[in-house]
């Protein structure tokens, strides 16, 4: 069979032992940042982008993966017995985690999160090497405006999906796609919004804004309001649930892991957003609803599952269609990008050792990761020892050096801190960072696929609604824009006590 | 949801940044006018900027009718925080940034790590010795990964 030839060669090229050491070292990097809170997956990645400059581009997407899906893995760790979230995508495990680690279960809770994370990552990763293949094949057929209408969705689901007001996400989106536009425009080469400053020429760098948005800004929130850390002392009795625990997890897992697979897919979907909504599924359907908090195993294995699934998905509109679901995605584009090669539907055909290669590793990486996190996990709970500020004097010497070797100049370094004051401010304002860094990556291509599309229909737009596939990508996005509003408007009229606000 | 009275740390929040984009916004458009526009059929340079200047000015002013409105803001995280810290740190980065190629990267970052430890509440003599270890050690192993940091004009470099 052609698929399982491909994936063999992918093992073949995966199993070689720099990738197997690059597997390893991503495996070993996402665990301890996914344990410690404040350093994410998008601030690790861009801070290691510069260090990957050198090694050969299979070498670096194998270990960038695999500090992304592993940092799924660490993040329960920290949730579980600290009830701090250790990455974004784990703060519902806190719910229901901590209250297990409360009444004695931390070792049935963290166990569960291993064992589901690594059934999860499994399931997604068969998918994305299954459905990958065709849709990059169907994409193949895309021409500007599909494009133009596929960059605008991504947006939109981005912004949608970043769980605050749907206002502040298109006003960061819209001034993500300004950010980008700083340089030589991708059609003419003229130079824009460079304020003469030839050091702009070039754009504002993403690793530069990344590193401020999610390095600087992280450490400037935790200066602000220190936690307080407390780890919840317990033996590990035992790592495995018991009898009544596995029956309750395995369905629990089984939902969480299609749930996150299928979000992760969605173009601004990702780890985040499917762990929120897997918990409330388990909510919903669970006999039970009042007992979710008090420490429930289902509200700990399902949403762990989904952020595995979801991180193992979101591959899958990177490296079929180009777009980048999230700013973990977004930063493994951009090292892509670095290399010289293309995401988009022709990586596949043009480049399968470094498809096959990947998809292989994330086999390996994820029963590597099983063995980092369950019988070893007693050392990354002994990382959680060494107290934040100094991880916070390290978080900020990276991002120095990672801005300034961007170029070899201090202006990136004072650009960084800049972005990193702005991050921080946005935050304060309840203003999400996530759709600025997408927009800002995908500004040159949506320019570039508007301005071709206007082109070809000589500047009529209704090239974008004649086109039956960006038709139904623009009516999907629209939709998620007006629905709030409309939702809000039908609460209104229908008068109902305490009016449902818009999300905006 | 009462109209009238003081409006919420939040809404005034809202009000500030909608003003600050709706600004930004009419400042990115009389930028692009000075590129040509072209039209429809014949983007030029200016013509996605203009667009991308004309949605911040009607989403902003979105968010300040909505703050006036009644509509809720989300809520900032940060409602008891101190700002001193924060505030201390990104004056320290905002040195570091221009003193950097002037005073080199070990001196610089061991200083800058020392304000770090110390706004973090780590006592002198430790955060000395932390903030040095760092600054030379992470000197050397960048050097060596081939980051070419610079050693600043102290050490002749």
């Amino acid at each position: 069979m052609d698929f399982l030839s491909n994936l063999s060669h992918g093992f073949g090229i995966a199993l070689s032992p720099w990738n197997l050491f690059y597997a390893m070292l991503g495996a070993v990097l996402g665990t301890a940042i996914g344990v410690l809170p404040g350093l994410g997956p998008p601030a690790t990645i861009a801070l290691l982008l510069p260090a990957t400059y050198k090694i050969d581009p299979t070498g670096a997407v194998i270990m960038l993966a695999g500090i992304f899906y592993g940092a799924m893995y660490g993040g329960s760790t920290t949730s579980i017995l600290l009830n701090i979230p250790g990455e974004a995508a784990s703060v519902v495990t806190c719910l229901d985690g901590y209250k297990m680690a409360r009444k004695g279960r931390a070792g049935a809770a963290l166990g569960i999160c291993a064992i589901g994370s690594f059934i999860a990552g499994t399931i997604s990763v068969v998918g994305l090497s299954l459905v990958a293949p065709p849709l990059a094949a169907f994409a193949l057929s895309f021409g500007p405006p599909e494009y133009f209408a596929l960059v605008i969705l991504g947006l939109l689901m981005a912004v949608y999906l970043s769980q605050g007001s749907v206002l502040k996400g298109l006003i960061m989106g819209v001034l993500g796609l300004l950010i980008g536009m700083i340089g030589l425009d991708p059609v003419h080469g003229a130079e824009r919004f460079t304020f003469g400053l030839s050091r702009l020429t070039d754009g504002v760098d993403f690793v530069v804004v990344t590193m401020g948005f999610f390095g600087i800004t992280e450490v400037l929130s935790n200066v602000a309001a220190p936690e307080v850390r407390e780890i919840f002392r317990t033996t590990l009795r035992g790592l495995l649930p018991n009898r009544e625990e596995w029956r309750r997890s395995v369905p629990a897992v089984a939902r969480g892991s299609l749930l996150g697979f299928f979000i992760g897919i969605l173009p601004g979907g990702g780890a985040i957003i499917s762990s929120f909504i897997a918990y409330a599924v388990e909510k919903r359907l669970s006999p039970h609803p009042e007992r979710f908090g008090t420490g429930m195993i289902e509200g700990v294995a399902s949403p762990e599952a989904a952020n595995n699934a979801a991180a193992g998905s979101s591959f899958i509109p990177l490296l079929t269609l180009g777009i980048p679901g999230n700013a973990s995605i977004a930063m493994i584009f951009v090292a892509l990008m670095i290399h010289g090669i293309r995401p988009g539907p022709l990586l596949i055909q043009e480049h399968p050792d470094l498809f096959w290669g990947t998809v292989a590793s994330m086999y390996i990486g994820n029963l590597m990761l099983l063995a980092l996190n369950l019988p070893l996990v007693g050392v990354w709970v002994k990382l959680l020892e060494v107290p934040y500020r100094y991880l916070a004097g390290l978080v900020v010497v990276m991002c120095v050096v990672g801005a300034y070797s961007v170029s070899n100049s201090a202006f990136d370094v004072g650009l960084m801190v800049f972005f990193g004051i702005l991050g921080y401010c946005f935050r304060l304002g309840g203003f999400p960072a996530a759709p600025l860094v997408l927009a800002m990556i995908l500004g040159p291509q949506l320019e570039r696929s508007l301005q071709q599309s206007l082109i070809a229909s000589r500047g009529d737009l209704l090239i974008f609604v004649e086109r039956p596939i960006s038709a139904a990508l623009l009516g999907v996005g629209a939709l998620l824009v007006l629905l709030p509003w409309a939702r809000w408007a039908w609460g209104r009229w229908r008068g109902a006590g305490g009016a449902v606000a818009p999300a905006g | 949801m009462t109209g009238g009275g003081v409006p919420s740390l939040v809404r005034r929040g809202d009000l500030a940044a909608g003003a600050l984009f709706a600004g930004l916004g009419m400042g990115v458009c009389v930028r692009a006018m000075t590129l040509t526009i072209g039209s429809a059929h014949d983007p030029q340079p200016g013509f996605f900027p203009l667009i991308g200047g004309i949605l911040l000015v009607a989403l902003a002013t979105l968010l300040i009718v909505q703050a006036f409105g009644g509509g809720r803001g989300a809520p900032g995280e940060a409602a008891g925080d101190s700002l001193r810290p924060p505030a201390v740190l990104v004056t320290g980065l905002a040195i570091y940034a221009a003193l950097l190629e002037w005073a080199g990267y070990p001196v610089m970052t061991a200083l800058m790590a020392l304000l770090a430890l110390r706004v973090l509440g780590t006592r002198w003599a430790p955060g000395i010795v932390v903030s040095v270890a760092l600054a030379v050690g992470s000197y050397l192993l960048f050097v060596k990964l081939g980051v070419p940091l610079p050693l600043g004009q102290i050490f002749g470099g």
